[in-house]
This record gives structure tokens, sequence and C-alpha cells, in this order.
């Protein structure tokens, strides 16, 4: 778990520098994609129910944003751990849904 | 279990919320951001350069067709400026040659037309200039230099052009002197920048260099006009003398002439 953890800290580490000094060179309609917030949120999908690897990015990537932006230090963290809890959520609620349709499919192909 | 478990997903939160409102509260929080500017300084000085670069580059993919067309407009541009520098350029030469031409005084002596030669015809002994019966040119007239050499006459009038015969052209037969010693005679065309002067007796004292000007006697030229200079003389058969004369000016250098239209 400490493993996994200190890279996903130089991960977002490195992401939020990316993001910030290179990525905003290329503003399309200055907007700017945050790839901070969707590697978070892809980390949240991919992770089974019980593990808490979401919350840990979300805090991580969250910090590194608010260091590296004028916001005070907790804003983003709160914004990304209320996106993991959304996540969560849904994916509680559409998990059958999607496990229903691959049922099907399976059952069809073979 | 679930009770519990909210309660302290709630703490938690509150308490995360707390330390953050601390944390900025202080001054520690400005440290800590101080602390990864300082660590992440080359990093992001590396990373913005590269930024800076590479938006420069998609930057001046995405500008070429704009650019092209900048450039388009600017080679235009270039070539009106290089037409209207041409154009001056003209104007100063004109002007060069206008000054000349009044120190001699030609303008007192003749109403003259200015016109630039525009094309030479050295096989026919005859030369284009830009000036036609719009600007009050007529066939006959005659053509000189801004030093008051005689060029030729005017052969045919266009509307903006007009076709000048040189006196070395073959048909041109017109009365002539010898400068300052009264000797009169004939020049000849006899093609290809040549001319021979005729009819002077043996007893005659021609010298090589002499000046020729036109004569009072000519209806064709005004009196007084350098013509040529001799460069040989040979005893000739008959009572004359055979006497080659070249013209006094340079075909070759001639860029503008004065139409004498009175």
């Amino acid at each position: 778990m400490f493993k996994k953890i200190l890279i996903l800290c130089l991960f977002f580490y490195f992401l939020t520098l990316f993001q910030n000094s290179f990525l905003v060179h290329f503003n399309i309609f200055n907007l700017i994609p945050n790839f901070v917030l969707i590697s978070v949120v892809v980390i949240v999908i991919k992770e089974k129910a019980k593990d808490n690897l979401g919350f840990f990015s979300a805090f991580i990537a969250g910090f590194f944003l608010d260091v590296f932006s004028q916001n005070f230090i907790g804003w983003n963290i709160l914004i990304l751990i209320g996106i993991v809890i959304a996540v969560k959520i849904l994916k509680k609620y559409l998990r059958p849904v999607f496990g229903l349709r691959k049922s099907a499919i399976n059952l069809i192909l073979n | 279990m679930k009770a519990p478990s909210k309660i302290k997903i709630s703490i938690i939160i509150v308490l995360i919320i707390a330390f953050f409102t601390v944390l900025n509260l202080s001054n520690f929080a400005n440290e800590v951001k101080n602390f990864f500017y300082f660590i992440s300084a080359p990093i992001q000085k590396t990373l913005w350069q590269a930024g800076i670069n590479v938006a420069d580059f998609f930057e001046t993919i995405a500008e070429i067709r704009e650019l092209e067309q900048k450039n388009r407009e600017l080679e235009l541009g270039r070539q009106e400026l290089l037409a209207r520098i041409a154009l001056l350029r003209e104007l100063k030469k004109e002007n060069e040659i206008l000054r000349e031409a009044l120190n001699i005084g030609l303008q007192q002596e003749f109403e003259l037309i200015f016109a630039w030669v525009v094309s030479k015809d050295i096989f026919q002994d005859s030369i284009l200039i830009n000036k036609g019966f719009k600007h009050g040119l007529e066939k006959g007239m005659s053509v000189i230099t801004q030093e008051k050499v005689l060029v030729g006459k005017i052969s045919q009038v266009y509307r903006n052009f007009s076709r000048v015969i040189l006196i070395s052209n073959k048909d041109k037969v017109f009365p002539a002197k010898i400068s300052e010693k009264d000797i009169l005679g004939t020049i000849e065309g006899r093609g290809n920048l040549q001319m021979a002067l005729g009819f002077i007796p043996h007893q005659e004292q021609v010298n090589q260099g002499d000046l020729i000007v036109t004569t009072v006697l000519d209806r064709v030229f005004p009196k007084g006009l350098l013509v040529g200079q001799v460069i040989e003389i040979e005893p000739g058969i008959g009572h004359f003398q055979q006497i080659r004369v070249k013209p006094i000016f340079n075909l070759e250098k001639i860029k503008a002439v004065f139409v004498i239209s009175q």
C-alpha cells in the first residue's frame, strides 16, 4: 500500500507540473483538459468497490493541485474527494445494470 | 454498523477541514507551497519552455496559410515600392537631363519635347521613342541629344511612340559643313552607324577630328547642330575626296532625346 501511495505521489506531482507548466500553452477556447481529475476518476472507476485508492488519489492529487494554484490548500482535495464519493455511488448503482448487459452479451455469444 | 461508519467518516471530514483551515490560516501553508515551488522550479522551467516551443510550432503550422497570405501581400507591396523607386529614378534622370539641356541653352534656342528611347534597331539605324502625336510630335521633326548633337529625324509617328531614323541611315542625305572651315558637303548615311562626307574637292584641307555641323542650307535640320567627326580621309576617285565620318552620339549610351518641335 505504501508503495502504491508513493507511486501515486510521484505520478500526481509530475502530472500536476505537466498540466500547469506545459499544457497551459495549449488552451483551446481558454479551456485546458484537467488530466489530474481525469486520472482520479479513472482510478476510482478501475478500483474495486472496497478499495480506498480513489480517496488517496483524490487527496494527493488535490493537494498538488492546491500547491500549484492560487487556492488555499484543501480546496481541490475536498472537491476531488467529493467527486470520488459521487463516482463510487454511481458505480454502486450502475454496476448491476452493466453487469446484466455483460452477462446477456456473453449468453448471446456463447 | 452503518451509523458508526457514517459518524466516523463525518468526523474524518470535519477533522480534515479543520486541519486545512488551521493550515491556511497560519503561515505554514505558504511555507509548504514555497517548498514545492523551490524543488519544482527547474522542472517547471523546462516544461514551461518546452510548452512554449511546442505551442509555437503548432501555432506556426496553424498560421501557415495566414503567413502565406501576408507574404503575398508584402511581396505585392514590395513590388509596388520597387516600381515607385524605378519611376522616381526615371524622373531623377529626366530632371538631370533637362537641367543639362537648360545649361546648354537648348530650351532658349528651340522648343523641345523630351522623350525616352524605348528601343534601338542598330541594323536599320533607327530608334523608338516614347512620345507620339498625342504629345505633339510630327513626321520630319529633328531629334537631338541634350548636348546639341543631331540624332535623326522622325520617320513614323504613332499615338504614343515615334520611330526616329538616324542620320547614319542609308537613305539619309543632307547638306553639312566642316565647322570653322566653312567647307560645304553632304552627309550620306552608309548604314550600321557609319557616314561619309561627300562632295569635298581635293583642294580642300580636311583633317581627322574635324567636326561636322548642319548648315543653314538644310531646310530639314536647324543649323549648328553637331553631326559627326572626321575619322578617315582617302583621295578617292574623281574630283572629290572620300571622307569617313562617325556620328557624335553614342547609340549605346543614348537614353533620352529631345525632339525639336519648332
